[in-house]
């Protein structure tokens, strides 16, 4: 297991988000989060990164408990967090961007390799690396925003919907991405509001409904719609 | 005509002294959103700590400012760890409050007579003053003390923009002020980020305490930073506060027009800083170089 979290319990001004979920990666894995709006599946994810302060429960990345540390310290520890709606910085160049994100890489060495890997998987941000990233459209933002990730280096990366607000051929994209990444070794927690494709390019799925995991494990078509059916309908 | 000339030398002058206060205040805004009135007293120490360590031995003017810088950027840290960290979660409110705390208990405290006490104090002559005339026919001249003063801060300023732009803490400085939270998904220490924005705020403070003292050799009280610290503030807003060039060209702008209003009548300097202030504020509410709030989404 390279990432497990135990009955993590969190709440906002005592109103509980989470209501003791327990769920756990392991390496090479992609494991989609779904659920519908207010499911608590981004709070999973902040609470991982050390956002939010949990309540209860624990969190382990390679059995090292996360629970307390700052995030800039669980980013350095290799969690890589691409967060929601992005989190660009508008007022510097996308080179900029990518280059803040080597403050969590441990291993300085690698950093080129990794700029060249990014550059190789998204040839639209090298060639806009001098432009302010604040002039970018939605998918190439989400691109600098997964390249960021990559230059972290950690050992798994949290995607945050990352398909949110793009036109369908860039999220196809978007996923045809998450899955090369995975099949190059990374190890991945995805959460989507996207619950069909998110389904289709994971290994494992939960499926979160009102802060309690309502399933958990590999999805067939039919049970999906299952799922999805109790996920946001019922 | 050649009064004028003269005056807009003396103006740069003031406008100097503003800049490298405003500065401070510039960047602690853009980074915290605070405006940290305590600011002011910082170079009220600058200047202070620069007098008495040119007095106390003959010590060379370099070692002076270099001493003065250090001082005041250590007092901007800690009044940062001490006074603002504990309220960073606060209702932003809160630290305002707390800075104009802090800027009484620093003039007040310095005020007391066992620390630098109340009494007006003649700055030492570092460096003996040479006037080189510029355009005999106009009678306009400058001072060894103003080229000294433009070339400190010219060093300075180019000191700061390579380190904002093209440094890593510097990029680090211009992430956090845009997004915090952001900032330390990707490994940013946040608060080591703001501690040094205080280090920085505070060394361009203590070197601008120490030109004030060089250039205008009188140490009025420890409430001498009240009114350059407004005037600098004032110019941080008029150029558009978060803005770093927008802060020297305020202070250019304020020191300039003070002198002016100053030569037509010695009451006018300080009310000129309001009206430049409500002008800029009525047709451009960002400050002339304040950044357009602008979202894609």
């Amino acid at each position: 297991m390279i990432l497990e979290i135990q009955d993590l319990c969190v709440s906002y001004g005592g109103i509980r988000a989470l209501h003791g979920i327990s769920l756990g990666i392991e390496e090479g894995e992609i494991v989609s989060v779904i659920g519908a709006n207010g499911a608590g599946k981004s709070t999973t994810l902040r609470a991982i990164s050390g956002l939010i302060r949990p309540e209860s429960g624990d969190i382990r990345l390679d059995g090292q408990s996360l629970i307390g540390l700052p995030p800039h310290a669980i980013a350095r520890l290799g969690v890589s967090h691409v967060p929601e709606g992005r989190g660009i910085f508008y007022n510097l160049s996308v080179m900029e961007n990518l280059e803040l994100a080597t403050t969590a890489q441990t291993r300085k060495r690698k950093v080129r390799h990794l700029f060249e890997h990014v550059f190789e998987l998204f040839p639209r941000l090298a060639e806009r690396r001098k432009q302010l990233a604040g002039t970018l459209s939605g998918g190439e933002q989400q691109m600098l925003a997964i390249g960021r990730g990559l230059i972290m280096g950690g050992k798994i990366m949290l995607l945050d919907e990352p398909s949110m607000g793009l036109a369908p051929n860039l999220v196809t994209m978007i996923f045809e991405t998450i899955l090369r990444l995975n099949r190059e070794g990374m190890t991945i927690l995805l959460v989507e509001q996207n619950a069909y494709k998110a389904a289709s390019i994971a290994h494992r799925v939960y499926a979160l409904k009102t802060g309690e995991i309502i399933f958990s494990g590999s999805t067939e078509q039919e049970d999906l719609d299952e799922i999805l059916h109790n996920v946001y309908l019922q | 005509m050649d009064y004028l000339l003269q005056q807009l030398l003396n103006g740069i002058q003031l406008g100097t002294v503003y800049a490298l206060i405003a500065l401070g205040y510039t960047m602690v805004y853009g980074i915290i959103r605070l405006i940290n009135f305590a600011h002011a007293d910082i170079f009220m120490i600058g200047v202070y700590t620069s007098f008495f360590t040119a007095t106390w031995k003959k010590i060379p003017f370099p070692v002076v400012i270099i001493i003065s810088m250090a001082v005041c950027a250590a007092l901007g840290v800690l009044m940062e760890l001490l006074a603002y960290r504990p309220l960073r979660h606060k209702p932003r409110l809160s630290a305002l409050i707390t800075a104009l705390g802090v800027s009484l208990f620093l003039e007040n405290f310095a005020a007391l007579p066992f620390i630098f006490g109340p009494e007006y104090r003649n700055f030492p002559e570092l460096i003996r003053m040479k006037r080189y005339v510029l355009w005999e026919a106009h009678d306009l001249a400058v001072s060894n003390i103003f080229l000294l003063n433009l070339g400190i801060v010219a060093v300075l300023l180019l000191g700061l923009f390579y380190l904002i732009h093209k440094t890593m803490i510097g990029k680090q400085m211009r992430a956090v002020s845009y997004d915090k939270v952001t900032a330390s998904l990707l490994g940013i220490h946040v608060d080591r980020v703001v501690s040094f924005t205080f280090l920085l705020g505070g060394a361009l403070a203590g070197a601008s305490g120490m030109l004030y003292g060089l250039t205008y050799r009188s140490i009025q009280s420890p409430y001498l930073g009240i009114w350059p610290g407004w005037k600098a503030f004032i110019a941080a807003v008029i150029g558009g506060i978060g803005s770093i060039p927008g802060a020297v060209l305020g202070s250019y702008l304020m020191g300039i027009s003070e002198v002016y209003a100053n030569s037509i009548d010695s009451t006018l300097g300080f009310g000129m800083a309001f009206v430049i202030l409500i002008i800029v504020l009525i047709v451009r509410p960002r400050g002339l170089l304040g950044e357009k709030i602008q979202e894609k989404i």
